[in-house]
């Protein structure tokens, strides 16, 4: 069995004020009445409250939102005073809870409100209902209480959220979801961004290559067969350019190259662009610095005359003479007789000694003064070759050739317009920064000049400097070079183009370069045509996975058309026009009909079909909402609903099938059932015919705006019971005669919880309360009023008689006959009006 | 209304009307039984496990 709901109080919520009203459904039934503005339509939305948070008019009434700013909160009550929903309610497997929604912020001009959910004191998130067993349905009817607002919801409503209203009922939207998911997958056989596949697309439009390659791209033969068929079309190439193809491929690729460089020179000198990559330049390793540092320090060992005469010293003692010597000789330098004696030479040696590092350090110094001059020069050339090639000729020798901007704009037409300005802009930073560049280094190089002549002059660190000065220049370069490489290929690659067309060669560049990777290309085609292939497989799939969508749809919709349908007729029974079905519309994926069969015969024989919304009066589509809104309660095993003033005043027909033939199926499903109606006679007539399964009733009434309004349980009085109790007493089928002894039994208990209340009261304790007495029984209580019936000594006997009936009606199997619980009735009216009057 | 309401699920109606070795019921099959993970991704390797089939017929050349 599904969740039920016992009772509903309701504190501070839009027309209840304060203290908390209560309403009491100990039934499977209830009916409440109360006249226009009193508190129904307050008292529906405080169960849908209760279980979303919200009321779903403010979410139909979109125009209107901020008209619902402060919506919830009864104008009333004091700022502070909590706003809250509670509800007793009975879980699927019997247990009780208590379910309270507490308004934290209403609703404001444009924020929507929050709220609160506890259950037995602890709060808990939203979904914590289910575990109760009430699961709602899908924004924005989410909760199972039918309004008038709601009724026409899903007539007026876009047909996209009409449809989303089904599908979402229907439980299809996992269908939606997996096509989705299926529908995605496509993005996984888009083919990746290959220029080979760009450019083999561009050589297929070149005539005389189109069969072949269209050949290849279709059949996708082997690689040997593969690079036959480029190779014959390379041929091909050279034999439209009216010349004889050489027998290598290599060659003949090279032959295409060369006619295509000849035909786009004859139009534009477009070799001018051409450049070297730039080529990589580290400083000076730190070991060069350290070379030139030791020749400085060597050097401040030596004296000046040493340094000058230890070349002088070193050449004499090659001088065999002067190096073998053993007695004075001549001098073979200056010629002096006997200068050289041994002791000299011994002396010459050791200061050839002395100036031995010196020499080592300056022979160093040298070869890294040579180093340094070749990393200055190395950086130069790297430089220089990094330039365009129209950059190192005069602009004399580029307006001979042809190249000027001006040619450049005549060649590309509209396109140079987006691409000659982003390339002279890059061109400018790039040319100042190659001068900067040789600058440098013819500044560098002279200083290695000038020390390397003079080592006196050496200044490591100001070459060191120098050089580090050269490493920033070549990176400003670099920049400047990055910066120019994008818009000046897309130039040339434009240019190219301009230029092929003109010379018959549009592509042919593009067949060098696939042709240069031949099992690229294949590799790449091959994956391009799966990939296609899959595509188309996926593409039927989907279709296929649509069309058996659509007859999963339609089973269902076919499923809950029936359940519609059977609660029309329970509210529009025989009737010539009358609702045939609910349907997607064939072909039309977001499209729901509603369609009404209109037949010129009593059985309904012969009909036509036409959309509701055309043919059907306001009232019955007032019907079909409620068709639709039950069936869906019905559809998702919904425990209980609330219908709000559910039958139209006027349409009194379906008053009587909805009070005597509708509300009998649902309660039958089971299904707790909770009507609000403004109509008296309605509330009469339901009362009247479901007094058997004791009907809950109450009356909602306002006294003072104040105070707000106000629900009267009349189901709970004594004279209400016993007035069921008569009612039923005459009943000729058993159970009705038992049920007449419940309402007895609680009307002879309730008329004695009044009189000991009273007595004690009456004696001064002003404490005395009916919950003082909860599960008393009549045998507990019937002796204690006894010495209370004071008015006459038969008083005592009828209360005893009136226990024994109803005790007999509600335990035996077979309850008394009709004239005892008659006699039971007579007395407890009797007692009450004597003892209780009102 | 019809006299049983049919309780199976949307996933099995669906593929009654699929022929069984479609590449939509092997996707759908995927869906419903990642092998410890997620449903598209599982798709995705069933998809990329056809498509590297088609290729491997390719790259045989043509039938």
């Amino acid at each position: 069995m599904a969740a039920r709901i016992r009772s509903l109080s309701v504190q501070g919520f839009r027309s209840y004020g304060l203290p908390a009203q209560t309403l009491n459904l100990p039934s499977e039934i209830a009916v409440i009445w109360g006249p226009n503005s009193k508190g129904k339509t307050s008292l529906a939305e405080a169960f849908e409250f209760l279980l979303t948070g919200r009321i779903s008019r403010r979410e139909l009434m979109a125009s209107t939102q901020d008209e619902f700013a402060d919506a919830l909160r009864n104008a009333h009550i004091a700022p502070d005073a909590e706003v809250a929903v509670t509800s007793r309610i009975t879980d699927a497997d019997g247990n009780d809870h208590d379910v309270r929604r507490v308004l934290v912020n209403d609703y404001g001009k444009r924020q929507d409100c929050s709220s609160r959910l506890e259950i037995d004191g602890a709060e808990v998130a939203e979904d914590a209902l289910e575990q109760l067993g009430i699961s709602l349905s899908q924004p924005p009817l989410r909760a199972p209480v039918l309004a008038q607002h709601t009724l026409s919801y899903i007539f007026s409503v876009r047909p996209q959220d009409r449809s989303t209203y089904f599908k979402t009922l229907l439980d299809v939207l996992d269908l939606d979801e997996l096509r989705n998911d299926i529908a995605s997958l496509a993005d996984e056989l888009q083919a990746p961004d290959d220029p080979l596949l760009t450019k083999f697309d561009t050589c297929i439009a070149i005539a005389v290559l189109k069969d072949t390659l269209g050949n290849i791209a279709r059949t996708l033969p082997d690689l040997e067969t593969f690079t036959a068929r480029i190779t014959d079309c390379a041929g091909t190439l050279i034999e439209s350019a009216g010349e004889e193809p050489p027998d290598n491929f290599d060659k003949r690729l090279q032959a295409i190259e060369r006619i295509l460089a000849e035909r786009r020179g004859k139009t534009f000198p477009v070799n001018e662009f051409n450049r070297q990559q730039l080529a990589g330049w580290t400083p000076p390793a730190e070991d060069v610095w350290t070379r030139l540092e030791t020749y400085l320090a060597e050097r401040e060992k030596v004296d000046e005359e040493t340094r000058q005469l230890a070349a002088l010293f070193d050449e004499a003692l090659k001088i065999s003479a002067v190096a073998e010597i053993e007695a004075p000789v001549d001098c073979p330098l200056c010629g002096t007789d006997s200068a050289l004696t041994p002791d000299r030479v011994a002396l010459i040696r050791k200061h050839v000694e002395d100036t031995r590092d010196f020499k080592t350090a300056e022979t160093a110094a040298r070869a890294a003064l040579s180093l340094l001059s070749t990393s200055a020069n190395s950086l130069a050339t790297s430089v220089q070759g990094a330039l365009p090639a129209y950059l190192k000729t005069t602009s004399a020798r580029r307006r001979e050739t042809g190249f000027t901007v001006t040619r450049i704009r005549e060649l590309l037409g509209d396109r140079g317009v987006e691409l000659v300005h982003p390339w002279l802009s890059s061109l400018r930073p790039l040319a100042r920064a190659a001068t900067a560049c040789r600058r440098g280094v013819q500044s560098v190089a002279a200083v290695l000049e000038e020390q390397s002549t003079d080592l006196s002059t050496v200044d490591p660190k100001g070459l060191k400097e120098a050089f580090a000065g050269l490493s920033v220049l070549r990176d400003q370069y670099a920049g400047a070079l990055d910066t120019y490489v994008e818009p000046a290929d897309s130039l040339v690659v434009a240019l190219n183009e301009m230029l092929d067309a003109q010379a018959d060669t549009a592509g042919w560049q593009d067949f060098v370069d696939i042709a240069r990777d031949i099992a690229g290309l294949r590799t790449a085609l091959i994956d391009r045509a799966a990939r296609a292939s899959v595509a188309k497989e996926l593409d039927t799939a989907l279709k296929d996975i649509d069309r058996a969508k659509e007859k999963v749809l339609d089973d269902k919709f076919a499923e809950h058309s029936g359940l519609i349908q059977k609660w029309w007729e329970k509210l529009r029974p025989e009737e010539p026009t009358f609702f045939s079905a609910v349907q997607p519309r064939k072909g039309a994926r977001r499209t729901i009909d509603f369609k009404a069969g209109l037949s010129p015969n009593p059985d309904r024989s012969a009909p036509k079909v036409r959309d509701v919304i055309a043919v059907f009066s306001q009232p019955q589509l007032h019907c079909l909402g409620l068709a639709l809104f039950l069936a869906r309660s019905e559809h998702e095993g919904t425990g209980f609903i609330i219908l709000d003033d559910p039958v139209l005043s006027g349409d009194e027909d379906y008053k009587v099938h909805f009070n005597a033939t509708v509300l009998d199926e649902l309660i039958k499903l089971p299904m707790q059932v909770v009507v609000l109606t403004q109509d008296h006679a309605t509330w009469e007539d339901v009362e009247t015919r479901y007094r058997h399964l004791g009907i809950s009733t109450a009356q909602l009434y306002i006294e003072t705006p104040a105070e707000g309004s106000v629900i009267d349980n009349t189901s709970d009085t004594l004279l209400a019971k016993i007035s069921r109790a008569k009612s039923l007493a005459r009943g000729g089928h058993p159970d009705s005669r038992k049920e007449c002894g419940i309402h007895l039994r609680d009307a002879g208990e309730l008329f004695c919880k009044e009189m000991l209340v009273s007595d004690r009261r009456a004696k001064g304790d002003a404490a005395a309360s009916f919950s003082d007495y909860d599960d008393k029984t009549l045998e507990w209580l019937c002796p204690r009023v006894d010495p209370l019936l004071v008015q006459d000594a038969s008083h005592p006997g009828k209360l005893g008689a009136f226990r024994s009936t109803v005790n007999d009606a509600c335990h035996d199997n077979v309850p008394p006959g009709n004239a005892a619980m008659v006699q039971a009735c007579g007395e407890i009216h009797f007692l009450q009006k004597s003892y209780l009057p009102r | 209304m019809p006299d049983e309401v049919n309780d199976e699920n949307n996933i099995d109606r669906l593929r009654k009307h699929l022929k069984e070795e479609s590449l939509a019921a092997r996707l759908i099959a995927a869906h419903e039984a990642p092998d410890g993970g997620e449903s598209v991704p599982a798709m995705r390797v069933v998809l990329t496990e056809h498509l590297d089939e088609v290729k491997g017929k390719l790259d045989g050349g043509p039938d």
